[in-house]
C-alpha cells in the first residue's frame, strides 16, 4: 500500500485516512453510549469535538510558539511545516483545562468522560488494526507474514492487537451501565495496558530509558495510572459505604431514642 | 484487595520483562522504520561516492529534496544550521533526486543555501527508489547501527529536526 494518497496537487498520508476512518468508528460508539446515559440531553460530544480541534490547531502552529519570526519572514511555512511533539503536548494540556472546565460548567462527572473516551479509545484502536497489516520483529513461526521477500518473516501484530483489544471492547461494551464509575477507564488502562506491552516485546526496540523503548514506557504509564486510579476509588468506595454504614447507626440509634421516648410517654 | 495485588505484580513482571527483552533490528533491508536502512551508494556534487558504511557508526541524516521543491527551501537553512551544531557527532547526506530534477538545479540550490554536508546526486533514481520517495522533503533518521531510527515526511520544525537528530546521538 502506498505511504501518501495524491489528488492532484494534493497529498495525505494513508495513515492519518486510517486514523481518520478509525477515530470516526471510536466517535459513534462514544455517541450512542452517551445518548442512553444519565448526560445525554448535554453537549458533552460538542466539547470533545472541540477540544480535539484545539489539539489540532495548537498542534498545527505550534511552530509560531518556538519562532514566532516565522510569522513576517515566511507565513507560508506554516501551512507546510508540521507540528512539533511540544506543541502537541500543549494541544493536549489546552484541551484537557478546557474540557476540565466545560464538565464543571455542564456539571458532568469527569469520570463519565474519561470512561466514554475509554470505550472510544478501544474502538478506534479496534478498527484502525482491522484496516491493514503491522509488522513486527521477525519469527520463524508459521503465522509470520513477509513484507518483501517472503524469506523474511515477521509478527503480525494487528492482528496481535485485535486479539488483545477485542476482548477488552466487549469487557468495556459489558460494563456501560455502570459509565461514569471509573470502571471503564481503569479496564482499559490495566488491562489494556497490560495487552500492549506483551505484544511489544514482540517488536523491534529501540531503547529510550533504562532500557525500555519510549512506547513501552507509555504502556508502563498506563498499567500504573490504572492500579493507582484503581486503589483510590476501592478507597473512596470504602470511605463512602464506612460513611452509609456510620448513617446507618446513628439513625438507628435516633430511631431507638425517639421509640423509647414514644414508648415511656405512652 | 488480594486481585489488586496480583495485578501489581503482574505490573512489576511485565516492567522486569520489558528491561531484560532484548532486540535487535531487523535484518531485511526496507525503507521502514525498525529495519536496516537499504545501501546508499551515490556520486557528491565533488565528484566523491559516499556509502552508508563510510560513516563507520556515525548516525546520519538523510535528506531526500528537490531543487523546485518549496519545503526543501524552508528546510534548507534548517540543515545548514544543524550541520554547524552537531556536524562531528551526526553526518547529513543531502539526497537530490535528480531524476525530478537537474544537476544544474541542485548545484545552485547547493550554492545558494551554503551546503557544507555531501550533496549526493540520484541520477538514475535507483536509491529513491529504494527509499520509496513520494514527496519532497522526505527525511530519515539512521543510527550509528544502520538503523532507521525515525522516517519524516514533509517539512519538519527546526525544534524537532534537533531533536529528532540529538536522538541519534545518544
Amino acid at each position: 500500500m502506498p505511504e501518501i494518497l495524491q489528488f492532484g496537487p494534493f497529498m495525505i498520508k494513508l495513515d492519518w485516512v486510517l486514523i481518520g476512518i478509525s477515530g470516526m468508528a471510536g466517535y459513534f460508539v462514544i455517541k450512542r453510549i452517551n445518548k442512553g446515559s444519565t448526560f445525554g440531553e448535554l453537549p458533552v460530544l460538542d466539547r470533545l469535538m472541540n477540544s480535539f480541534m484545539i489539539v489540532f490547531f495548537v498542534w498545527k502552529f505550534s511552530p509560531l510558539l518556538f519562532s514566532p519570526s516565522i510569522l513576517w519572514t515566511n507565513p507560508l511555512s506554516l501551512i507546510t511545516t508540521a507540528g512539533s511533539f511540544a506543541g502537541l503536548w500543549i494541544g493536549v494540556m489546552v484541551a484537557t483545562l478546557y474540557m476540565i472546565i466545560s464538565l464543571r460548567r455542564l456539571k458532568i462527572p469527569v469520570l463519565f468522560l474519561a470512561d466514554l473516551l475509554a470505550l472510544g479509545f478501544v474502538t478506534t484502536i479496534l478498527v484502525y488494526n482491522m484496516l491493514g497489516w503491522q509488522y513486527g520483529s521477525a519469527t520463524s513461526l508459521p503465522w509470520g507474514i513477509s513484507i518483501e521477500d517472503p524469506l523474511f518473516k515477521y509478527h503480525p501484530i494487528n492482528v496481535y492487537l485485535l486479539v488483545i483489544a477485542a476482548p477488552v471492547f466487549i469487557q468495556l461494551w459489558k460494563q456501560r451501565s455502570k459509565i461514569g464509575s471509573g470502571s471503564m477507564l481503569v479496564s482499559l488502562l490495566t488491562y489494556f495496558g497490560m495487552g500492549l506491552m506483551l505484544i511489544s516485546f514482540f517488536k523491534p526496540k529501540i531503547t529510550m530509558l533504562l532500557g525500555l523503548s519510549s512506547q513501552q514506557i507509555m504502556y508502563l504509564l498506563m498499567m500504573i495510572s490504572g492500579f493507582i486510579i484503581t486503589m483510590i476509588l476501592s478507597r473512596f468506595k470504602h470511605h463512602e459505604q464506612k460513611i452509609i454504614r456510620e448513617r446507618g447507626e446513628e439513625l438507628y440509634d435516633a430511631d431507638r431514642v425517639l421509640s423509647d421516648e414514644a414508648s415511656d410517654r405512652i | 484487595m488480594k486481585k489488586q495485588w496480583i495485578i501489581l505484580v503482574a505490573i512489576v513482571m511485565l516492567a522486569i520483562l520489558a528491561i531484560f527483552q532484548t532486540s535487535k533490528p531487523n535484518k531485511e533491508e526496507l525503507s521502514k522504520v525498525k529495519h536496516i536502512a537499504p545501501q546508499i551508494s551515490l556520486t557528491g556534487l565533488d565528484g566523491k561516492i559516499y556509502t552508508l558504511e563510510d560513516l563507520n557508526g556515525k548516525p546520519v541524516v538523510v535528506n531526500f529534496w528537490a531543487s523546485w521543491c518549496g519545503p526543501c527551501e524552508d528546510e534548507a537553512p534548517e540543515l545548514v544550521r544543524l550541520y554547524e551544531k552537531y556536524s562531528e557527532k551526526v553526518e547529513i547526506y543531502a539526497v537530490n533526486v535528480t531524476t525530478s530534477d537537474s544537476v544544474k538545479g541542485a548545484i545552485a540550490f547547493a550554492e545558494k543555501y551554503g551546503f557544507e554536508f555531501p550533496v549526493l546526486l540520484d541520477i538514475e533514481g535507483t536509491v529513491s527508489e529504494k527509499y520509496r520517495i513520494q514527496s519532497f522533503p522526505t527525511t530519515y533518521f539512521i543510527n550509528g547501527e544502520g538503523v532507521i531510527v525515525e522516517k519524516v515526511i514533509g517539512l519538519l520544525s527546526p525544534r524537532d529536526l534537533e531533536r529528532k537528530s540529538k536522538q541519534l546521538i545518544r
